[in-house]
C-alpha cells in the first residue's frame, strides 16, 4: 500500500520525506462519542512532490491536512514534517483554504506581505517578496486594491500568493478551487502547476475532483469514506508541463477511470459494512 | 397655547434661552457631559469586552456580574448615584457611562467571540505569533460589529443624560426643559426638546461618519 520511496527512510532512521505519516489516528469528541475521522493513515512525500489527497466528502482528507497544519492534534500515531513532530501550525507549512481567508482590511500587498511582517522582515524585504510574488500571480494591476475589490479567483490567487510569502517548504491546499467556477478553476490549476514548478515545495493538496487530482498530481491517494483510511496510492506518470491537452490523452483517461473505479468500489464497501464490522478502532 | 404653544411662542422661547445666556451654558454642560460620560463608557467597555471576549478566566468572573447588573435602566440608580456622589458631575457622568457601558461590552464580547475563524486559521498559518493576534487580526476582524455598538451607545448617552440632569443639577439642556415646565413655559420646554434631538441626531450622524473611516476597507 505505501508507495516504494517509503522503503528508504527507515534504514537510516533519518526522514528523507518532507512528510512522513504513520498510523495516523484523529478522534472527535462529539456529542454522541467519540467519532473517528481519519483511521491509521500512513503515506510520506518527498522533497518537492505534488500529492493529492483525494475521497468523498467527509471521509477525513481535509482533517488529515489540518493535522499536518498543526490544527488538529491526533489521537495516536506519528507524524513527523520535516524532521520535526508537528507541535501546532507555523510558517514552513504555507495553507490555503478552501475560502481564500483574506483580511479585509489590507491591501493585496498587505495581505501577501503579513507573514513576512510577521517574521520580522525588513521593509525592503517585504516589498522585494511581496513585489515578485504579486507579479507571480498576475495582480500588479491590483496591488492596492482590497480583497472585496476582487474576484473569486483573484482572491485565491493573493491566498497563495500569501502563503507562498513565507518561502514554504511544504504547502498545503484544502480543496483551494472547490468555491470557483469550472473555468476560473481550469486556469487556476494550470497557474499553480506553473508556480509549482517555480517554487518546488512539497505540496498536498486535498480535492474531491477526480480530474483536478489525476491533472495535478504526482501520486493521489484516494481515502474511502469516513471513517478515512487510505485505499490506494496511485502513481501519476504523465508528462510535465501539463496543459489542457492532456485531459484529453489515453494515459489520463485510463488513471481518470482508475481513481473513479476505486472511489466508487470503496465508498459503495464502506456504505454496506456501516454498522456491521466497520467499528473503528483507535 | 400652554399645552400646545405655536411655532412663534417657541421660538420666542428659544430667543429668551439664548439672550440671557443660559443656552450656552446649557448647550456646554450637556456636552461635556455626553460626551466625557460616553469615551469613558466605551473606552472602558471596548477594553473589557476584548477582555471577556479573548480570556475566559475573566469572562467566567466577569460576564455573569455584568449581565446581571445589564438591564438595570440607568435612571433607577438616580437614589444612589445622589447618596454616592452628591449633586457633583462625577453623579452625573457615573449615570452617562453606566448607559453607554454595558452595550458597548456586550457587543464588543460577541464581536471578539464571533472573529472569522478562517481569519484567525489563516493568520495561525501564516505565523502570526500569539501575543500579536489581537492587534493583528482579533481587533480588526471585531471592528465593524464594535463600531455598530459604539455608534448605538452615542444614542443611549443621550437617553441617560436626561436621567443624569434629574439627579439634581443647575445647568443642561434637560435641566432648562424640566425648570421651563414647572414655570409653565410650554413654548420654551418644546424648544429644549427639538435642541435634545437635533444634538442626538448630529451626534449620531458625526458618529457615523467617523465610524466609516475607522473602518477603512
Amino acid at each position: 500500500m505505501n508507495a516504494k520511496p517509503s522503503a528508504d527512510n527507515t534504514a537510516t532512521g533519518q526522514a528523507v520525506a518532507d512528510i512522513d505519516i504513520y498510523d495516523l489516528c484523529i478522534v472527535f469528541d462529539t456529542p454522541a462519542g467519540d467519532f473517528t475521522a481519519v483511521d491509521r493513515v500512513s503515506f510520506q512525500a518527498r522533497p518537492g512532490e505534488f500529492l493529492c489527497l483525494l475521497g468523498p466528502s467527509g471521509c477525513g482528507k481535509s482533517t488529515v491536512l489540518n493535522a499536518i497544519a498543526g490544527f488538529e492534534p491526533p489521537a495516536s500515531g506519528q507524524m513527523n514534517v520535516l524532521g520535526r513532530e508537528v507541535r501546532g501550525p507555523g510558517p514552513e507549512r504555507g495553507m490555503v483554504f478552501q475560502q481564500p481567508n483574506l483580511f479585509p482590511w489590507r491591501t493585496v500587498r498587505g495581505n501577501i506581505g503579513h507573514g513576512p511582517r510577521m517574521a520580522g522582515k525588513s521593509r525592503r524585504e517585504i516589498k522585494e517578496r511581496t513585489d515578485r510574488l504579486i507579479e507571480m500571480v498576475g495582480l500588479t494591476r491590483f496591488a492596492e486594491a482590497y480583497p472585496h475589490m476582487l474576484s473569486g479567483g483573484m482572491q485565491q490567487r493573493v491566498a497563495l500568493a500569501r502563503s507562498l510569502a513565507n518561502q514554504p517548504r511544504i504547502l498545503l491546499m484544502d480543496e483551494p478551487f472547490g468555491a470557483l467556477d469550472a473555468q476560473t478553476r481550469a486556469m487556476m490549476q494550470e497557474h499553480l502547476l506553473a508556480l509549482w514548478a517555480k517554487i518546488g515545495a512539497t505540496i498536498v493538496f486535498v480535492t474531491h475532483d477526480v480530474d483536478e487530482a489525476v491533472f495535478l498530481a504526482d501520486r493521489v491517494l484516494i481515502m474511502t469514506a469516513s471513517p478515512g483510511q487510505i485505499r490506494s496510492d496511485l502513481t501519476v506518470n504523465l508528462a510535465r508541463p501539463r496543459d489542457v491537452s492532456m485531459l484529453s490523452e489515453p494515459a489520463f483517461l485510463e488513471l481518470r477511470r482508475t481513481c473513479l473505479e476505486v472511489i466508487r468500489e470503496e465508498s459503495a464497501r464502506a456504505f454496506a459494512q456501516q454498522g456491521v464490522a466497520w467499528t473503528p478502532t483507535s | 397655547m400652554i399645552l400646545f404653544p405655536p411655532p412663534t411662542i417657541v421660538a420666542r422661547g428659544m430667543m429668551r434661552w439664548v439672550e440671557s445666556g443660559d443656552f450656552v451654558l446649557d448647550l456646554w454642560t450637556s456636552l461635556r457631559r455626553v460626551v466625557v460620560g460616553f469615551l469613558l463608557g466605551a473606552s472602558v467597555g471596548v477594553i473589557m469586552g476584548v477582555l471577556t471576549g479573548r480570556v475566559q478566566l475573566i469572562s467566567s468572573l466577569l460576564s455573569p456580574v455584568f449581565h446581571i447588573l445589564r438591564p438595570i435602566p440607568p435612571i433607577a440608580f438616580i437614589p444612589i448615584v445622589i447618596l454616592w456622589f452628591g449633586l457633583s458631575e462625577t453623579g452625573k457622568l457615573f449615570l452617562i457611562f453606566w448607559g453607554v457601558f454595558f452595550m458597548v461590552w456586550i457587543s464588543t464580547h460577541l464581536a471578539v467571540q464571533n472573529v472569522d475563524k478562517g481569519l484567525i486559521k489563516a493568520a495561525l498559518a501564516l505565523g502570526t505569533p500569539e501575543r500579536l493576534m489581537l492587534r493583528e487580526v482579533i481587533f480588526l476582524g471585531a471592528l465593524p460589529v464594535i463600531m455598530v455598538g459604539l455608534r448605538t451607545s452615542v444614542g443611549i448617552s443621550f437617553y441617560t443624560l436626561v436621567a443624569a440632569e434629574l439627579a439634581g443639577t443647575v445647568a443642561g439642556v434637560f435641566f432648562r426643559i424640566d425648570i421651563a415646565q414647572q414655570n409653565l413655559q410650554t413654548g420654551q420646554v418644546l424648544g429644549g426638546l427639538l435642541v435634545l434631538g437635533l444634538l442626538s441626531f448630529l451626534a449620531d450622524r458625526a458618529f457615523g461618519a467617523f465610524a466609516k473611516r475607522a473602518v477603512w476597507w
